[in-house]
């Protein structure tokens, strides 16, 4: 499996935001969000701006991966749905395509079984417009942002002289 | 995975520290965080163990916010060095696009920088990527403690591909941004 890069236009996001919000509305979820496993939020709806997005994706992956990786070392296939009940609000996570996951999160007013429903028909066309954003990294183009972002920062290493060896 | 959302107008990419326990990978991210302003940086997450080792991993978004509105991210993982911690170092290089292996300087742990750097091979097979090819830079840490390895017999021993490497004291903040910003070039195919 080689290195990949995911490119989302504006109306790529759209479209799963759409999806999303659908989702939430017929799940009666409070967030949704569609997480890739290197921890960076593809698309998301009503997640709360309380949350540290960046801390919420990471966490979210790496306790995804981790589910992953046990059910490697068990022997144990199949591996796509985890749940984590909590005292009003509950986490579910179901795997989109191979390294994106959709979490949910809904009061526990909520039935599981409705959001399961619901999610497992969302995840069908959030994974045909996942894999359609994916190709492989040797393809990714030239982004002159990234570039000057990667300028900016040699001229931080130029200008913070903590002291030579 | 590097990721370019047009919507969000962001580009993020993911970097991880590699190297034995104790090497400097943790400080590292610490000097970033504390050196760079505030809208730079995210929230340092640490999760460590009682005695101050990193167990699961450690995450620092670094954010470079551009005159065109667009934000470029380096997502900074640190992966556990000691070895029993196998499967928490996989969860963190998963989707890596590039990796600095952080070596220890001193003579006494040259055994514990080569069984981390053959812990990152086959770590790096068994999520799928391949460590001949991903973006990679070295880094000699604690280069100011005694009974140092001379940098040369470092990369002898360490530096098969020959990539670029940095002589650190990164408790000091010696070489750390020059290492961040030689993988930022990698990973953006800027050099």
């Amino acid at each position: 499996m080689p290195a990949k890069y995911v490119e989302l236009k504006t109306a790529d996001v759209e479209l799963m935001e759409a999806e999303l919000r659908t989702l939430c509305a017929r799940a009666g979820a409070e967030a949704v969000v569609l997480v890739d496993l290197s921890g960076v939020i593809l698309a998301s709806h009503r997640v709360s701006d309380k949350i540290d997005h960046l801390l919420f994706a990471a966490l979210l992956s790496s306790n995804f991966a981790a589910t992953e990786e046990l059910s490697r070392r068990l022997g144990v296939t199949g591996f796509r749905i985890m749940y984590h009940e909590g005292k009003r609000q509950n986490l579910y996570f179901d795997k989109v395509a191979d390294d994106t996951i959709l979490v949910v999160l809904f009061r526990d007013s909520n039935a599981l079984g409705r959001v399961r429903l619901f999610t497992e028909k969302s995840i069908a066309e959030l994974a045909k417009m996942v894999t359609a954003a994916t190709r492989p990294a040797a393809e990714a183009p030239i982004l002159p942002q990234a570039h000057a972002a990667a300028a900016y920062l040699a001229q931080m290493a130029t200008s913070i002289q903590p002291g030579k060896l | 995975m590097a990721v370019h959302n047009a919507a969000t107008r962001e580009i993020v990419y993911k970097v991880a520290y590699h190297g034995p326990g104790m090497c400097g990978k943790t400080t590292n991210l610490r000097f970033i965080y504390n050196t760079l302003p505030g809208r730079q940086v995210g929230n340092f997450l640490v999760l460590d163990t009682a005695v101050e080792r990193t167990l699961y991993y450690d995450f620092l978004p670094v954010v470079i916010p551009l005159d065109d509105d667009y934000k470029v991210r380096f997502h900074l993982y640190t992966v556990p060095g000691q070895a029993y911690y196998d499967a928490s170092r996989k969860l963190v290089l998963r989707g890596v696009d590039g990796v600095v292996f952080v070596a220890d300087s001193r003579g006494d742990r040259m055994a514990e920088n080569e069984e981390s750097l053959a812990m990152l091979k086959r770590d790096l097979t068994d999520v799928g990527l391949d460590y001949a090819t991903v973006p990679l830079i070295m880094q000699y840490n604690k280069r100011d403690l005694a009974n140092v390895i001379p940098a040369d017999l470092l990369t002898e021993k360490l530096n098969e591909r020959g990539v670029r490497s940095f002589g650190a004291v990164a408790r000091d903040g010696v070489g750390v941004f020059e290492t961040l910003s030689a993988i930022a070039d990698l990973v953006t195919g800027r050099n």
